[in-house]
Formats: structure tokens, sequence, C-alpha cells
């Protein structure tokens, strides 16, 4: 209705940013209360490993409280970098079930199996970890992981002064799209919320698809960051039909 | 290849229920999960649907799942959809796939690469227009791995992997499961009928060339090379068949050897 000007038009922009901004605050407040917990469980001198086992009990219970409030999430926890190279991954992860219970999810930590779990190497990981971002990762399939068609949110982890991982809250691509559809709906034309690669998260327009990389955009479509996500994330619009 | 009903035990004969009968029975289920009888993504039958197949108690058959749970073969998962499901082939025994390659005819095989190759240049075609990041640079990290090991088994599951990943790189749950019901049934025979190192050198250079597809995001190309990857490996397959059944018919790797396709 108001796409005149060539600029996306703001209340779907808007709508978008402060979804974004509202997971990401959440998660941070889970963060600041795990690494509290390990810091306080932990000391100065200990490696990552034994900050990580530290108090499993407390993560658990800020876990479990993070997916009752939050019914979108699949699942969510913490992730740490391998202490020394050849060592273990680290991962404290929950997930619901089909039932709706809360349960601890165990991965291949052991860089010597076959099925290891080189999460260490995945952007959701290096984004974060690496770069000290807020960051969105997807849309992608979790093979060795919790194995479903995910996207990742993520933010860095700093314990007794250093960064020691990650914590994260994986969306199924379809409770993302029942999360987000309705709100680009609300746009009059039509919209796709795209990664920084171009892979579409989610779209109110069968021209794109969730998962394909979008090309050159088509006439009289135009681009829109979206602040909140860390990830340059853009949402695209179209005029109205 | 993994159409028939599941019969793990023909001749339920153990006898006891010490920890060399549960043994036994880890050792039968891997090797029918070898040769293909049982295909990744596969679900168990119940723990006591298995018992009365083997003849044993219960407790004993726990004990079995046990074993392959910690050889990685099998997970057992909670919930409501829960159960034991198979995740990776171990590397079957010379005699196992004699047996197979024996009792399966050139029509199933045929059938078998029919299916191969419709899912894995539709996984191609996917991958080439979705594939993200740095995702096509772990690939070639896979690619690489395949000329690492000099056992066939470690080929095998290197050669699996790369499969696997492009599979993954499709972001199609559907695909991906028949990818890996297919890599778990042709893998570890394939690997088994071809010589190691040789074998491996060729599929490199035939992973090599799919990714280079990929990267240049020409899913047609991707296509193309994939067919002839898929293709030949079947093809391998299908001469150690007709070599050990000692057909007459002039076999085509035995002229054209692994090289033949590349």
């Amino acid at each position: 209705m108001s796409t005149t000007s060539g600029t996306a038009p703001l209340p779907v922009v808007e709508a978008v940013e402060s979804w974004f901004g509202s997971r990401f605050s959440h998660l941070a407040a889970m963060n600041d209360d795990f690494c509290a917990l390990l810091e306080h469980g932990s000391t100065e001198g200990d490696d990552v490993s034994r900050v990580a086992r530290s108090n499993r009990d407390g993560l658990k219970k800020r876990v479990r409280r993070y997916l009752r409030e939050h019914p979108w999430a699949d699942g969510a926890g913490m992730i740490f970098t391998r202490s020394a190279e050849g060592g273990r991954g680290v991962i404290e992860w929950w997930e619901r079930d089909s039932s709706h219970d809360v349960n601890r999810y165990s991965f291949g930590v052991d860089p010597t199996a076959d099925r290891f779990y080189d999460y260490e190497k995945l952007e959701w990981f290096t984004k974060s970890f690496g770069a000290g971002s807020h960051w969105v990762t997807g849309p992608y399939i979790d093979y060795l992981g919790v194995d479903k068609y995910v996207m990742t949110l993520t933010v860095q982890s700093v314990v007794h002064g250093r960064p020691i991982g990650v914590a994260a809250v994986d969306l199924t691509m379809d409770d993302f799209e029942r999360e987000l559809l309705p709100v680009l709906r609300e746009h009059p034309g039509p919209a796709a919320l795209v990664t920084s690669h171009g892979s579409v998260l989610v779209s109110s327009t069968s021209r794109f698809v969730v998962g394909d990389l979008v090309g050159p955009l088509p006439p009289h479509f135009t681009s829109t960051t979206i602040a909140s996500s860390g990830a340059p994330l853009a949402l695209i619009t179209g005029p109205s039909l | 290849m993994s159409s028939e009903p599941h019969d793990l035990s023909p001749h339920p004969v153990l006898e006891g229920s010490g920890a060399g009968t549960s043994t036994a029975i880890a050792d039968r289920i891997a090797s029918s999960i070898s040769i293909g009888l049982l295909s990744v993504g596969e679900r168990l039958p119940t723990e006591i649907e298995l018992a009365q197949q083997f003849g044993v108690a219960v407790a004993t058959l726990r004990k079995a799942l046990a074993v392959l749970r910690e050889r990685e073969l099998v997970v057992t998962r909670r919930g409501r959809s829960g159960g034991t499901f198979v995740v990776s082939a171990p590397f079957p025994v010379a005699d196992d796939v004699e047996r197979r390659i024996a009792g399966t005819s050139l029509v199933e095989l045929r059938d078998l690469r029919d299916e191969y190759v419709a899912i894995g240049t539709a996984v191609a075609a996917l991958a080439a227009r979705r594939a993200w990041g740095e995702s096509l640079r772990r690939l070639r990290d896979l690619a690489e791995q395949v000329v690492v090991p000099t056992e066939p088994s470690e080929i095998a599951s290197a050669d699996s992997r790369f499969h696997i990943e492009l599979a993954v790189l499709s972001q199609s749950a559907r695909l991906l499961r028949t990818e890996l019901r297919l890599q778990s049934e042709i893998g570890p025979l394939l690997w088994s009928v071809v010589e190691g190192t040789a074998a491996a050198s060729v599929v490199h250079d035939q992973h090599l060339a799919i990714i280079e597809a990929l990267e240049a995001g020409d899913g047609e190309r991707a296509v193309a090379a994939v067919r002839a990857h898929l293709e030949h490996d079947i093809l391998e397959i299908m001469d150690a068949k007709l070599s050990n059944d000692g057909a007459t018919a002039p076999s085509s790797s035995s002229t054209s050897s692994t090289a033949g396709a590349s």
C-alpha cells in the first residue's frame, strides 16, 4: 500500500526486527545466567571441560525454564570449545520430545569415533564463538547433531573473562514458519526473509521457497537489513499485486 | 535390496544366556546390517520379537543390543516414536558378501541402480541451488578423506560420508533418509568387490567433478557427474556377480577396469 518510494514498508520490517530482538534478548538472558552459574562453580585456572561440568544441574534447571517459557524453541543449551586439540567435545543440550518432555540430548563428541559431530567447524559455532556476534545460522539439516531441519540462534559465552563457547537455541524450520509467516503475510505484497548467504528462511510467496538461494532480485523488489538479528538478514519485499 | 521381511535368525539354535550368546546375537544382527538386509534408518523389531526370533530371554537380547550400541551400529531413542534404530553399517565379511551377491539377481541390482541414480541426481540438483556458505569447502574436505585410508572398510565409510553430505546439502529430509538407506545397502558391497585404493582414486576424481559443478552453481553438470559416478558404482557390483557366478559373459570391469567411467 505504501511501496511507492521503493524503500521497504516499515511495519513488516519492524515486526520482524522485534521478533528477532526479543528472541535474542531472552537467549542472552539465559546465557548470562549460564555464565554466572559456571563462574560460580569453577575457578579461573580451570580448563573449559572442567568449567563446563561445574554446574550441570544449574544449567539444566535454567534450560528447562527457558523451554517451558518459549514453546517455539525445539532445543537449547550450551556448546563448549574443545579444550585441547583432539579432546572430546562438550555439549549440554536439551530438547523437547514428541510428548513435550524435556530430555538431555547426547551427541557424538569423541573425535576418534565414526559418528563424531564436528561442531567447531560449523557456522553457528564459529560466528558467535570466534567473532562474538549474535548470529542466525540456517537453514540446515543438522546431520549427526539433532538430525532435524533447523535454524540456530547463537550468542557468545564468556566465563572468567574468556570465551568458552556459545549458548544456542534451535527452531525447526516448520516452527519458524508458524512464527513468521503470519508476520510476513501482514505485508500487502510478497515478502521473504533471507540470510547473508542468500538462503530463504521463510517466504510468503512461492516465487521464493525455503532453503533455495535467491538470485538477483526481480524488478520492483527491495531488500532491507534486519538489524536486530546480529547476522545480516534481509527482508525482501515486493509490490502488492 | 531390503524388501523381504527380516528374519534375522534363520537358525535359532543359540543356547544358554551368557555373554557369548549375546555377542553371537549382536554379530548376527551386525552381519545383517553389513549386507543391507537391515539398512540405516530402519527400526529393529521390538525386544520381545527379537528375543523370540533368536529363542533367547529378553535380558540376553538386551545385552546384545547394548553390544550393538557400543559398536555405534544402533541408537536407542526414547519417547513415543522411540525404539532401536540402525545408524551405521559395518563392513561385511567376504563370505557374507559372496552369498549376498549370489542371492541378488541382476534385475534387482538394476532396480537398485535406478533408485540410487534417481535419488543421487535429485540430491545433486537441489544441492546446486541450496548449498550455502562454507558447506562446499566441507564437502571438499570429505572428498579428500576418500584417498587417505587403505583399508576397504575405511574407504567405504569415507565414500558414504561424502554422499550423505551431498544429501544433507540438498536440505531435503526425505531424500537424506533415502540416501542413508541406499548408502548402507550399497557402500559395503561396492567396496568389498572393487580393488580398494585404485578404485578410491577413480571415485575421488568423480567426486571432485561433482564439487566443481556445484561450486559453479551448475546443477545440470552436477547431475550428469553424479549419474556417471553412480551408474559406474553399480556396474562394478554387477560385474562382480557375473564373475563370481562363473558366467562367460565378458566383464566390463576386467576390460575397462575402474578407470572406465572417469
